[in-house]
Parts: C-alpha cells; sequence; structure tokens
C-alpha cells in the first residue's frame, strides 16, 4: 500500500475515526485502525464492537493494499506534524510516513485481524436533514440512564413510524420526548433503540455544512452516512418501557417562569444545595416562585424569590436542580411551563411557544419533613 | 485505651442453620446445610452442628458437603428472617449496654465496663443475655468475657455452641497460649502452614518468639501478630450510634489453598455479596460503589471499585458489578488466596429522596426477584435462570 496526502486531510479523518477506538480493550486489534487503499480511494475505520466508523477521502494512491496500525501512535504522529505533503507505505504490516526530511515507521497488524465491519445495501439508504437529527438529539441525550442494569434505557428510543419521528429518553426520573415532522421515514421501519454514543457522533460529524443524513436500517445495526463518514451502532434490544402511560394527562396547576431569570437563578441557589440530591425546593404561591437550599455540611442556606405566573394552590416541590438546569438548557422560547399536581407527582415542562414538540418529564425529590 | 475494660464476645451457634431448624422442626436434629445444592457450584453458607461432625463447614463447595454427607439437608437461605433474627439479637444487647458493635449479622460485640453495679458481675450478664437470645429469639449462642475484643472472641471460640468462657488478663499464658496458632484473629491458612513449617505451633510459640524470627518469618507483620498472641487488643468496641456510621461493608475470605479456578472464585464471591447485601440491608444503606480486593500467592493484593450510577442494595447488581471487576485471566495465571467483596460510598435509606417514574415496574420487578427465589428455594437453582446467566455458561 502506498499513497501520498496532505496532512491537514489525514488529521481531520483520524479524528473522526478516533472516537470509535476503546480507549481500553481486551481485544489488542481495536486499539488499531483499519487503513485502506484501493482505487481512488482511502479509506479508515475504528470499532469498538458497538459503533464502527469509517471515513474515505480522495487521494493519490500507486498501490492499493490495508494494513490496521496502531491508532493512538499513529494520531499521535500525524497530529504532531505540521502542513506538508506526507507519503505513507506499508509493506508486510510496516508502515513508514516520509515527509520533508522525516522518516517514521511504525508496526501494524494484518488487516484481516480487524473485526469485520459491518456491511449494509446503499440502496436502501434514506436521507433524512440533518437538523432535526440533531436538534432531536441535544433534546434528549441527556436523560439517557448510565444504569447497566436497565441496557434499553441506556439508549434513545427513535420511533420512525408515526407521522411524526419521536425520540425519548429516560433514566427513570426523568423523561424526555422530542418530536418533529417525519415525512421520509414514516411507515418504513419500527421503533429502534440507539445508543446516544452514536448519536452524539452523528451530531459532531454531520457538521453544518452537512444538510441531510443517510440512514440504513438493518436487524441489528443501524447505519448513518454523514458526508465522508459512515457510522454503524448496534441497536439496543429492548423492549423499551412504555413511557405513555407515565405522561400525567391531569397537571391542572400552571407554572409560567421567564426561562434565562430562573436558569440563573436555579444556578445560583444550588450551589448550596445537598451535594448528593442537588435539592433545591420550590415553594409556589401566587406570582411568585421562591427557590431555597441548604447544604449542612457548608452550614448553607440560600434563597431567591422571582415573578411567575401562577394561579392555584400553593405548592413546595423539591427537585434536583440539575435535571431541571438539563432541561432548560434545551427548551425554545423565553417562557417555561411547569404543569403540576402535587409535590409528589411528576411535573411536566414544556416551552410555553411549542409546547407539543418537546416535553420533559420530571419526578420530585422527597422533602424531608 | 487504659483501664481495666470488661469485652463480650457474643456469637450465634451456626445462625443461619440454628434459625432453619427453629422455623422448620423436621430439620431439628439433622445435618442442615444453609446455601448451595448438592449438584450446584455454590458453597456452603452455615452448616448445623449435626452437618458439622462430618467435616462441613463454612465456604466448602457444596458438592464436597454432599459428598461428605449424603443426608445432609440443603435449605435454601431465608435471609429476612435471618435479618429479622439479627435485628432481635440486637434489641437484645443493647439493654446490657450502648456499646454494641454488631460485627456481623450473627456475632457482636459489648463494652459493659462500668456496668457491674447496673447488671451485675460480667458472668451473670453473660447468662442474662444467653438466656434472652433462647427465650426470644429461639437459638443457642457463645459467649466470651476478656478485657478486651481479642480474647473476648478467643474465648467464644473455645467452648462452642452454648458456651460461656471468661479470659481474665492474668490467664492468658494458661489459657490462650497452649491454643492452635491458627486460632489467632489474622493467622490465616497460609501463615499458619508457614508458622507450622517454623514449629510455631501454639499461640504461645508466637507470643514468645524472638523478634528476629519474627521479622524473618512474618516480615512487618510480626510484630502486629507476636502482640495479639500476647493478648494485646486496645480497639474500643464503638456506641452503637457510632457504628451506624460506618461508610463501607466489606467481606472477605482466605481460601484454603490457592483457586486458579474463576469459577470458584465466582461461587465465593456469590457467598460474600450475598453477606455483604444482609449487612446494607440491617442498616438500611444502599451501597454506590462497589469493589473487590484480591490477593495473589505472592500476597499482592489489589483493589478494584466502580461507582454505579444509582445506589442500589440489589444483590444482583451488587454481584454482577463486583464480578465484572475480577481478573479472571490473571486468576487462572496466577492463581487467588484471598478474595473479599467491599461496598462503599454509602447513601442512607433517608437521604434517598429522588422519586421514580416507573415505581409500579420496580415494583413489579422485586415480585418477580421474590418468585424466582420462592421457585428455587423449592426446587433448586436450575430450575429459573436468568438468560444473561445462561450466555455466560455457554462462553
Amino acid at each position: 500500500m502506498k499513497f501520498s496526502l496532505t496532512t491537514d486531510k489525514i488529521q481531520s479523518a483520524l479524528s473522526a475515526v478516533m472516537s470509535a477506538v476503546p480507549t481500553k480493550s481486551t481485544l489488542p486489534i481495536l486499539g488499531n485502525i483499519l487503513m485502506e487503499a484501493d482505487g481512488k480511494l482511502l479509506k479508515l475505520s475504528a470499532t469498538d464492537l458497538e459503533i464502527s466508523i469509517t471515513t474515505s477521502l480522495e487521494t493519490k494512491i500507486t498501490k492499493k493494499g490495508s494494513v490496521a496500525i496502531p491508532a493512538k501512535t499513529f494520531a499521535d504522529i500525524i497530529n504532531a506534524l505540521p502542513q506538508t505533503e506526507i507519503e505513507i507505505e506499508s509493506t508486510n504490516n510496516r508502515i513508514e510516513m516520509r515527509f520533508g526530511t522525516g522518516d517514521y515507521k511504525i508496526s501494524g497488524m494484518s488487516a484481516d485481524e480487524f473485526p469485520k465491519l459491518p456491511e449494509y445495501d446503499s440502496k436502501k439508504e434514506i436521507r433524512i436533514p440533518a437538523n432535526v437529527v440533531r436538534s432531536l438529539i441535544a433534546k434528549t441525550s441527556y436523560s439517557v440512564s448510565t444504569d447497566e442494569t436497565r441496557p434499553a434505557l441506556n439508549g434513545i428510543l427513535w420511533q420512525t413510524n408515526g407521522e411524526r419521528m419521536r425520540m425519548v429518553a429516560t433514566d427513570g426520573h426523568r423523561l424526555s420526548r422530542a418530536e418533529a415532522d417525519n415525512t421520509v421515514l414514516q411507515g418504513l421501519h419500527g421503533d429502534v433503540i440507539v445508543p446516544p454514543r452514536a448519536f452524539n457522533l452523528i451530531s459532531k460529524l454531520a457538521s453544518e455544512s452537512i444538510n441531510e443524513v443517510g440512514v440504513v436500517f438493518g436487524d441489528s445495526t443501524l447505519v448513518f452516512i454523514c458526508g465522508n463518514n459512515t457510522i454503524s451502532t448496534r441497536i439496543i434490544e429492548g423492549p423499551y418501557p412504555n413511557t405513555e402511560q407515565v405522561i400525567p394527562k391531569n397537571n391542572d396547576k400552571n407554572l409560567i417562569v421567564p426561562k434565562t431569570l430562573l436558569m440563573e437563578t436555579l444556578r445560583r441557589v444550588s450551589i448550596l444545595s445537598n451535594s448528593l440530591t442537588r435539592q433545591v425546593k420550590f415553594s409556589i404561591s401566587k406570582n411568585t416562585l421562591e427557590l431555597s437550599a441548604t447544604n449542612v455540611d457548608l452550614g448553607g442556606e440560600a434563597m431567591e424569590k422571582l415573578p411567575c405566573q401562577y394561579d392555584s394552590d400553593d405548592l413546595e416541590i423539591g427537585y434536583n436542580a440539575q435535571y431541571i438546569l438539563d432541561i432548560l438548557k434545551q427548551l425554545d422560547g423565553d417562557e417555561v411551563r411547569f404543569a403540576l399536581s402535587s409535590s409528589t407527582a411528576a411535573a411536566v415542562v414544556t416551552a410555553v411557544d411549542d409546547g407539543a414538540d418537546y416535553l420533559c418529564l420530571v419526578m420530585p425529590l422527597r422533602l424531608a419533613d | 485505651m487504659s483501664g481495666h475494660r470488661v469485652i463480650m464476645h457474643v456469637d450465634m451457634d451456626a445462625f443461619f442453620a440454628a434459625i432453619e431448624q427453629r422455623n422448620n422442626p423436621h430439620l431439628r436434629g439433622k445435618p442442615v446445610i444453609v446455601g448451595g445444592s448438592p449438584g450446584g457450584r455454590g458453597v456452603v453458607s452455615t452448616a448445623s452442628y449435626e452437618a458439622r461432625k462430618f467435616g462441613i463447614h463454612s465456604a466448602m463447595p457444596a458438592g464436597e458437603a454432599y459428598r461428605r454427607c449424603r443426608e445432609a439437608i440443603f435449605v435454601h437461605g431465608d435471609f429476612s428472617s435471618y435479618h429479622h433474627a439479627s435485628r432481635l439479637i440486637e434489641e437484645i444487647l443493647l439493654r446490657f449496654s450502648p456499646a454494641v458493635e454488631m460485627i456481623s449479622i450473627d456475632e457482636a460485640f459489648l463494652d459493659i465496663t462500668g456496668t457491674e453495679r447496673v447488671h451485675g458481675p460480667a458472668e451473670q450478664v453473660a447468662l442474662r443475655v444467653k438466656q434472652a437470645v433462647q427465650d426470644e429469639v429461639g437459638i443457642t449462642c457463645t459467649v466470651g468475657i476478656a478485657p478486651n475484643k481479642l480474647l473476648a472472641k478467643l474465648g467464644s471460640g473455645l467452648n462452642k455452641p452454648d458456651g460461656l468462657t471468661v479470659i481474665e488478663a492474668d490467664r492468658v499464658e494458661s489459657m490462650v497460649y497452649p491454643l492452635p496458632v491458627d486460632k489467632l484473629w489474622g493467622v490465616g491458612p497460609v501463615t499458619y502452614e508457614r508458622l507450622l513449617k517454623n514449629g510455631v505451633k501454639t499461640i504461645g510459640d508466637l507470643a514468645t518468639l524472638n523478634p528476629a524470627s519474627l521479622k524473618l518469618l512474618l516480615g512487618d507483620h510480626g510484630q502486629t501478630l507476636a502482640a495479639r498472641a500476647r493478648g494485646e487488643d486496645d480497639r474500643h468496641v464503638p456506641d452503637h450510634d457510632e457504628a451506624h456510621f460506618e461508610k463501607s461493608m466489606s467481606h472477605e475470605t482466605t481460601l484454603g489453598e490457592n483457586s486458579h479456578d474463576p469459577e470458584h472464585i465466582h461461587s465465593l464471591m456469590c457467598w460474600l455479596a450475598e453477606k455483604v447485601v444482609i449487612r446494607l440491608y440491617r442498616g438500611e444503606w444502599l451501597a454506590r460503589t462497589v469493589g473487590i480486593r484480591l490477593r495473589y500467592p505472592d500476597f499482592k493484593t489489589i483493589t478494584r471499585d466502580k461507582t454505579l450510577p444509582k445506589p442500589t442494595v440489589d444483590y444482583a447488581e451488587i454481584l454482577n458489578t463486583a464480578s465484572s471487576l475480577v481478573p479472571n485471566q490473571q486468576i487462572v495465571n496466577k492463581g487467588v488466596r484471598l478474595i473479599g467483596v467491599r461496598t462503599s460510598n454509602l447513601v442512607h435509606v433517608s437521604e434517598l429522596a429522588q422519586m421514580e417514574l416507573f415505581a409500579d415496574e420496580r415494583r413489579r420487578k422485586e415480585q418477580l426477584d421474590r418468585s424466582i427465589h420462592n421457585l428455587r428455594s423449592k426446587f433448586g437453582d436450575k430450575i429459573i435462570k436468568h438468560a444473561g446467566g445462561l450466555k455466560s455458561e455457554e462462553d
């Protein structure tokens, strides 16, 4: 194998595939990048067996071939190079990099030892708007559970079958559900549960300049095509819990608060909250919201009052401040609505402007008497 | 600690088995084994005294126990029942002193120094404790009384079951020195073997060994062990409330012989995790961090731990997390002499305020766990399995 290209090109290709190289693995081969040169295309691939990324770039190839190359060492060298033309050649799994007066050699492994990457039928590729996908991912991925005992909750539920495309994530304490119009995918495929890592990679790789993301549904894998990058991911096995039944329908106590003001105040007050529970107490009375927190370890107490719209019975509810902040960060519009029923039931949090597209649930903290 | 102290060690006799025999009259007078099943890979948790006559002891593989005694009746632990009994015992002990330290589910230290004017002489207190345990819990226990924890525990070990032993400070040489050296806290099977080879057979031999030989035989640990052999120990018994502020809970066991078998280690870990979980339940603690401690035959000791996303007291989760930390390949290559399961970063139930969205689902899961447990206790381990367990068997 022999090819040459400029360092900036291989640097950007490497930065994409490095995301799939596991930091530690029992299988040494996974610490490598598969490099394949054929025709005009150079392909770099990496996998941790859950997610694989392949990135292709056109370049001048003088001899075709393939090799597995130690990812970290290779990336360290490539990223330390100045902008220049580099020639890379591999013979008997030994890789040589030549540029200017420099000559570096490292040992690789046979490409045959690299795990087989999932194949897909490019005819089945469906293209969906990248900004929609990016937005749904950002609005849900923070709620994904990290509790390995409930694997289904470790992913984002992606529902593509209906009139609306929907993503749902929950960790059992909070839930986010974001949806958008769905013209291209409707009726094509059932629900899938997708590891948030794969989705986050799409958000990262489907940069602003990319308008569409390709998707290919397989039986156990999903493939996404973002520009020159192909990301394939294992689909998490379900079933996903029935989330619709936990969304309260009769929360009729409406609290409406200016979003930015609430965010800033909550951040301040939560500095003095319990470091474990992050509990901030919402004391809600007619048109006044009082936020308070205490931290016994610090001997700290904080309280602030802010204006709000509220016209029901007084309520006191405790929340993990981080959960509320996570939601506020993703909400559009200037005002946020908390639809409440009691201090022990889930709050439905939405933007006042576009309530239907983005809904969050958050369970309270039990307030100590 | 200065002054003359009076410490009591109260140890239930074959606790789990005794509770089973108390609950089920058909088991009385028979060799009863709690934990494992004859064909399974588990280990014996507790053997009744009738079973011990056959040489069966805790941590022995269940298959081995079955070979030794074909009539043995294997029962699955009814941990809620043990837990309840342990609570009762604790309450009884607290009547006699505020300084009660439950060191495990079935044994405790009491500091009864200075209680003589209220409760009478130490031996009478011990008899009253034994009577109350018999009357209110329905099982027997053995008590050791001594000026410190070490000797009190040695004492209770001398005269089991249903015994009472007093070791006064001036009787250490006559009562303790003749005992085999492996009776001493801190002398495990490997140390014991090393001592035996060098002619140190009794606690007295160790107590009187010259410092140079000590160092040569046992390294830095030698000084400590020799002090213990002389009956010196100044650990105090914390007040009951103080003891409840423990921030970690662990159990470990030294293996009779080094094991290279990951499956054997796994079955020991099941047993250890169970003990840890029972203690967590007792104190109403949940653990955020689960870890293991593992010692190789060359005495190199490693600890590994993992912090969970949510605090838990779930047996399967604690066991699985601990198991995932075990370096199986190293076990095969090097062998293991000690394994322990540790939980830390404990959170008390009262601190756990976050409410659940899927509370109903969790309840169903708990019901499922209970049903599985019931099925297993009737028909044995193999009747029902988690699919994950099946997969690991294929591997």
